[in-house]
C-alpha cells in the first residue's frame, strides 16, 4: 500500500514537471499557445511595403499617453486597439466567424465608417476608419477570411494616415477592450519590427516594468478612470 | 538495503531523470552565454560607465555639396546568404529587465530607464558590457547634449536647458516643447505648430536658437512635417508634405549660420508617397527611408540616397533597419512565422547584402522592435522576445 502511494506521488510529480517544462518551452521559444488566440489577422495578404504594416500596438503607447486626456480619454488613456497602416481601398477580412452587429455605429468612434462583428466566443471585433460604409447588414453572417470592408483614412484624404484601427471588445455590451495581440494568431514580434522605429510604452517611474511588452497590456473599461495619469512619467511631459 | 528503500531510490532516480530531460528540452536551441560575464575574447571595451553619453556615434563629416542632377534609381539583386562566423550572444540583464536599451556614447555599456526595486531610485541605469549588476548613472532625466553636459527638460510648461556641472539654467522659447541639441551642443532645434489632425496639412515651424535660448528664430515653415535631425556637421534634416507626397530636405549650411533656410538655402533629397522611417547614417553620407503603399508599386521598399550626390538605390530587403556605420545598414527582414530573426547587412554604396546570422545557429528574436547598434558598430543590443532581457550580439 505504501509503495502504491509512493508510486502515485512519483507520477504526479512527473506529470506536473513535464507539464511545467513543456509550457515553459512554448513560451521561451516565442511560440503562441494557439488555444488562446482564436482569431486571425484582418488582412489576407502578408505584411510588407505593398500591403500593410503594424504602426501602433494596443495599450499604454507613448502616443496614447500624450493624448490620454483627449483622443484616448474614453479608453482610460490607452490605445484600445491596434493600428495597421495600408492604402485606401485595401481589403479587410473578418478575423473570425461571426454575425454583423453594427454598421457605422458613430457612438464607437473611428470615423468615417466602422463595423462591429459579434463572435460566438463572446468577443466582438471592431473595424474602424473604413473607406466606405461596409456592404453588410446587422444580423448577416460572415466567415473568417471573408472580405468585409476596405481601409480608409480618418482624415478622409487618403494621403494623410490611412489605416485600419482594429479593436476586440466584449460582444453585446461593447464596453471593454482587450489586447488583440493576445487574441490574434500572428508573429507579433516580427510585425513590431517595422512600421515604426520601435514601439515604446509610457512608463510610470514608480513602477517602470509595468505594461512594457506587447502582450502585457491592461484591459480597457471604457469611460473608466485614466490608467496612465502618472505623477512621475517617462517620457517627460513635453508640450505637444 | 531492504527492498522498499531500493525501490524508493529507483523512483527518485526516475523522477530526477525525467525532470532533467524535461529541463533539457526547455533549453533554448541557441548558442548563448546566459551569464553576466563576457567570455575573455569579448572583453574589449573599457569597463567604466563614467562619462556615458546618450547620442549616436560621431563620424566623419561630409563636406561636398550635393549635385543638382537627380540620378535614376537603381535596384539591386536579392541578398545571397553568405556564410560568416556566427555572432555570439551575451545576456546582460535578468528577470525581464529592461526595455528600450541605448548605448553609452563610448560603447562601454548599455543604459535604460529603470527603478530596479521599490527602494531604488528611478533614473538612467547602466550595465557594463563586461557584465555585473546594473548601476545608477543619473536620476536626472531629459534630453542630453552629446557630451552630456547640458540637459533639456520641461517644467511648468516651459523648456529649460541646464548646465549639469554648475546648475545654471535657461528658459528656451519653445514653450515646453522638446528640443534637439546640435552635435556640438551649441544650438537647439524644435518644431512648433499644429499637432492636430489632419497631420499632412498641419502648418509647422522649424525653430533654432543657441543652447541658452538666445537668437531664437523660425528658419523654415513647412506643411505636415518639421525638424527631423542633425548631420554630424550640424546641417538640418527637415521634412514636409507637398501635393500628397513627403519631401525630405537638407540645409546647405549648419550650426545656425542660416537665417531663413527654406528660401534657397535648402535642397531636396527625397520626394515620395507614404515615405517613412527617415534615418541618416552616422557620418551623414546616406539617408535611409522606406516607401510604402505607393500608387507606383515599384517605388515600394527600402531606399538609400546619398546626401552629397543624390544617388538613390533601392535595397534588396525590406524590414527594420539601423545604421552600423556610414555605409553599412543592418536590416532585420520582415518575414513572418520564422522562429528566429535574421540580421542582414547591406552596403549603401553598392547594394550588396550579406547575412550576418543564420537562424538555427545564432538564435535571437527581438521584442517590439527594441534594438540598437553600438557606436563603433560592433555590437547590437536588443530586448529578447524570448525572455524580455537585454542581450548583446557581437557582430562578425
Amino acid at each position: 500500500m505504501h509503495h502504491r502511494k509512493l508510486l502515485l506521488i512519483v507520477w504526479i510529480l512527473v506529470f506536473f514537471s513535464l507539464f511545467y517544462f513543456s509550457k515553459e518551452r512554448l513560451v521561451s521559444a516565442g511560440l503562441p499557445e494557439l488555444q488562446d488566440r482564436p482569431f486571425g489577422l484582418p488582412f489576407a495578404e502578408p505584411p510588407g511595403p505593398d500591403t500593410w504594416l503594424l504602426v501602433q500596438p494596443y495599450g499604454n503607447t507613448v502616443s496614447a499617453f500624450y493624448q490620454r486626456s483627449s483622443t484616448y480619454q474614453a479608453g482610460q488613456g490607452l490605445h484600445f486597439g491596434i493600428d495597421l497602416a495600408s492604402r485606401c481601398g485595401f481589403p479587410i477580412v473578418a478575423i473570425g466567424d461571426g454575425i454583423v452587429a453594427k454598421v457605422d455605429a458613430k457612438e464607437h468612434g473611428s470615423a468615417p465608417h466602422n463595423l462591429m462583428i459579434d463572435h460566438p466566443n463572446g468577443y466582438a471585433s471592431f473595424y474602424g476608419h473604413l473607406y466606405e460604409t461596409p456592404n453588410l447588414s446587422p444580423g448577416q453572417q460572415v466567415h473568417r477570411g471573408e472580405v468585409i470592408a476596405m481601409v480608409g483614412d480618418p482624415d478622409e484624404s487618403c494621403t494623410s494616415r490611412p489605416h485600419l484601427h482594429l479593436e476586440i471588445r466584449n460582444a453585446g455590451a461593447y464596453n471593454r477592450a482587450y489586447n488583440p495581440i493576445n487574441l490574434i494568431e500572428a508573429d507579433w514580434d516580427t510585425l513590431a519590427l517595422t512600421g515604426s522605429s520601435g514601439f515604446s510604452f509610457a512608463q510610470d517611474l514608480n513602477e517602470p516594468h509595468r505594461w512594457q511588452t506587447l502582450r502585457d497590456q491592461p484591459e480597457v473599461q471604457f469611460w473608466g478612470p485614466l490608467a496612465n495619469d502618472y505623477a512621475n512619467p517617462w517620457p517627460l511631459e513635453w508640450d505637444r | 538495503m531492504d527492498y522498499s528503500k531500493r525501490k524508493y531510490r529507483i523512483y527518485l532516480l526516475v523522477v530526477a531523470v525525467l525532470i532533467a530531460a524535461a529541463a533539457a528540452c526547455n533549453l533554448p536551441a541557441t548558442i548563448v552565454t546566459p551569464t553576466n560575464t563576457l567570455p575573455p575574447s569579448i572583453i574589449e571595451f573599457p569597463t567604466s560607465t563614467a562619462g556615458v553619453l546618450l547620442t549616436g556615434p560621431a563620424a566623419a563629416q561630409p563636406t561636398s555639396q550635393p549635385a543638382v542632377a537627380i540620378p535614376i534609381p537603381t535596384s539591386t539583386s536579392l541578398p545571397i546568404p553568405t556564410p560568416s562566423p556566427a555572432p555570439s550572444l551575451i545576456q546582460l540583464t535578468s528577470s525581464g529587465c529592461c526595455v528600450s536599451p541605448f548605448w553609452a556614447n563610448d560603447g562601454s555599456g548599455i543604459m535604460f530607464i529603470d527603478k530596479p526595486s521599490s527602494e531604488a531610485l528611478a533614473g538612467i541605469w547602466g550595465v557594463s558590457l563586461n557584465g555585473g549588476s546594473p548601476s545608477l548613472i543619473t536620476t536626472r532625466l531629459g534630453i542630453y547634449s552629446k557630451d552630456m553636459q547640458l540637459l533639456a527638460y520641461p517644467q511648468a510648461e516651459q523648456t529649460y536647458v541646464e548646465r549639469i556641472a554648475t546648475g545654471e539654467r535657461w528658459i528656451i522659447p519653445s514653450k515646453g516643447r522638446a528640443v534637439s541639441f546640435s552635435p556640438d551642443g551649441t544650438w537647439l532645434a524644435w518644431t512648433a505648430g499644429s499637432l492636430e489632425p489632419p497631420f499632412d496639412t498641419a502648418q509647422r515651424q522649424v525653430w533654432i536658437s543657441r543652447f541658452d535660448g538666445t537668437e531664437a528664430r523660425v528658419i523654415c515653415e513647412v506643411t505636415g512635417g518639421g525638424f527631423a535631425g542633425w548631420t554630424p556637421d550640424a546641417r538640418m534634416v527637415i521634412t514636409g508634405r507637398e501635393n500628397g507626397t513627403t519631401v525630405v530636405w537638407l540645409t546647405k549650411e549648419g550650426n545656425g549660420e542660416l537665417e531663413e533656410v527654406c528660401d534657397g538655402n535648402i535642397f531636396e533629397m527625397v520626394r515620395a508617397e507614404r515615405l517613412r522611417g527617415v534615418s541618416l547614417s552616422p557620418g551623414g553620407s546616406w539617408l535611409a527611408y522606406q516607401v510604402t503603399f505607393s500608387s507606383s508599386p515599384e517605388a515600394n521598399g527600402m531606399w538609400v540616397v546619398n546626401t552629397s550626390t543624390l544617388e538613390r538605390r533601392k535595397l534588396p530587403v525590406f524590414g527594420a533597419f539601423r545604421w552600423r556605420d556610414d555605409d553599412s545598414l543592418l536590416v532585420v527582414p520582415l518575414e513572418l512565422g520564422q522562429e528566429w530573426h535574421l540580421l542582414v547587412q547591406v552596403e549603401a554604396s553598392t547594394g550588396e547584402a550579406i547575412n550576418l546570422t543564420t537562424p538555427g545557429v545564432t538564435n535571437f528574436k527581438i521584442a517590439k522592435g527594441d534594438w540598437s547598434v553600438s557606436p563603433d558598430g560592433r555590437y547590437v543590443a536588443f530586448v529578447s522576445a524570448v525572455d524580455m532581457n537585454v542581450w548583446v550580439m557581437a557582430l562578425p
